[in-house]
């Protein structure tokens, strides 16, 4: 070792220049270990592409089926919901009603609360219609007089009515009527519907939290397995003095600049 | 700089390694650390690197009480120590700059002066100029003297080794004895755990000799 004679006043000036670089240099090494934990990182991926796209593609996986899984009942929720603007209620007139006085009571129920639109279907429209629609034309041809009972309202709730209690006391109004033989909500097989959408909310809420853990675990896994493949490094790094967190970073290399 | 004072350490398997073991290293000593394999060496070493904990009993490094050293704490007392191990312990996967830069890029110390450093540290154990070859490329002497450069990059006050002079021939033997030598000049505790009889009996320093984890009174 070679044994440098210094004036003090030259010493005490190198020292303090270094003290100086030391603190602004230390102010930018977390910065500069971040950049090159990121760069390190990422070279251990490409260096070990087949792992690496392995682990990816299982945490793509599952994060992609919650992902997917939401989108589909928010999908169907939305149809559910655009179904529910279609919803309407039949009254069945007696028989002994005739297409006017159909009309009469159809101006008086548009009157009523709650009612955004009224069609009457007389006994003709709705012949003509089934005829159209069956496929039972010839058949129909066959009889001499209209099968069809009496005429039907349609009654279209104004969209305020959306809760499945405002229409049935809209239904048990009409139901009053002394001209309505029947009244029928078209409502139970969408309120079935929608029992279903929320039971596939729920199972999808189910799924997602389960691959949620999975998705952790799977990290989990991915980290601690390699820690142990880096297990030499983390025992060498503490021994010479490695905090934790610095051994949580991934391996740093250090060049000369 | 280290005192051991009535320690003892017992493993739960191996029954006692230490028994009432007490001594001090003044600053800037030199001590030779022998006995038979088992005797407690490597214990003591590692007790006072804080890598275990003793049963019963005080030791002291640096002022710092190690049975009050929280875990969070011990990496500060390893950046005071040097610590050089029988089978080297290097990262095989990195060049011998980055082996050797380890215990100042932990500490945070800016790239310049790791590298000034490093170089300074290859220089003292004549390695300069292989800095960018990796230790498997290197002989087990050389191999073993990155880890000394390693120990000795982050300036330690104290010196811990366990056969530091195990793979080396006697002229590089002599040679990295004379850096120890250099090192007590700046007042740098070594303690050596050797079975290395002749280089004990040459050096001429303090010699603590374990027996079965007793510490026999000391013949010089």
């Amino acid at each position: 070792m070679r044994q440098v004679r210094e004036a003090p006043q030259a010493r005490a000036s190198r020292v303090a220049k270094t003290n100086k670089r030391g603190t602004e240099s230390r102010a930018l090494t977390q910065l500069q270990l971040q950049r090159q934990a990121l760069i390190s990182s990422l070279s251990r991926l490409l260096r070990a592409p087949f792992t690496s796209a392995m682990a990816i593609t299982v945490m793509a996986i599952a994060i992609a089926l919650a992902g997917s899984f939401y989108v589909l009942v928010n999908n169907a929720q939305q149809l559910v919901d655009s179904l529910q603007t279609g919803k309407q209620i039949s009254l069945f007139l007696q028989d002994k009603i005739s297409d006017d006085q159909a009309r009469i009571l159809a101006a008086k129920i548009q009157a009523n609360e709650g009612v955004a639109k009224v069609s009457v279907i007389s006994r003709q429209q709705a012949l003509a219609e089934f005829r159209e629609y069956s496929g039972f034309g010839a058949a129909l041809n066959a009889l001499e007089k209209n099968p069809l009972p009496a005429a039907v309202i349609q009654v279209y709730p104004q969209d305020s009515l959306s809760e499945a209690y405002q229409l049935q006391h809209l239904l048990e109004v009409l139901q009053y009527e002394p001209e309505v033989d029947f009244a029928q909500l078209d409502m139970q097989w969408l309120a079935r519907l929608q029992a279903i959408m929320q039971m596939a909310n729920s199972i999808v809420l189910i799924l997602t939290v389960l691959l949620a853990i999975a998705v952790l675990f799977i990290i989990g896994n991915t980290i601690r397995s390699e820690l142990q493949t880096r297990h030499d490094e983390v025992v060498i790094t503490k021994l010479v003095g490695g905090t934790n967190a610095f051994i949580c970073l991934p391996s740093l290399k250090i060049r000369e600049t | 700089m280290p005192t051991v004072d009535h320690v003892f350490k017992r493993y739960a398997d191996a029954g006692d390694a230490l028994l009432d073991v007490s001594f001090h290293l003044q600053k800037g000593e030199i001590a030779f650390l022998t006995g038979h394999s088992g005797a407690g060496k490597i214990t003591l070493l590692k007790l006072i690197a804080a890598i275990e904990r003793c049963s019963r009993g005080q030791l002291l490094v640096d002022g710092q009480n190690l049975n009050r050293l929280s875990d969070r704490q011990i990496p500060y007392l390893r950046r005071k120590l040097g610590l050089i191990f029988q089978d080297y312990k290097l990262l095989f996967d990195r060049t011998v700059f980055d082996n050797i830069a380890l215990p100042l890029v932990v500490s945070g110390l800016g790239s310049y002066e790791v590298a000034r450093r490093v170089r300074a540290a290859l220089d003292k154990v004549g390695l300069l100029g292989k800095e960018n070859r990796y230790p498997l490329a290197l002989s087990g002497g050389e191999q073993q003297r990155i880890g000394i450069a390693r120990a000795v990059v982050n300036r330690p006050a104290l010196i811990l080794e366990d056969e530091p002079t195990g793979n080396l021939d006697p002229e590089l033997s002599a040679e990295i004895m004379h850096l120890f030598e250099q090192f007590k000049q700046v007042g740098v505790t070594v303690l050596i755990a050797t079975h290395d009889i002749e280089l004990v009996t040459k050096m001429q320093h303090r010699v603590l000799q374990l027996d079965y984890g007793r510490l026999l009174p000391q013949q010089s």
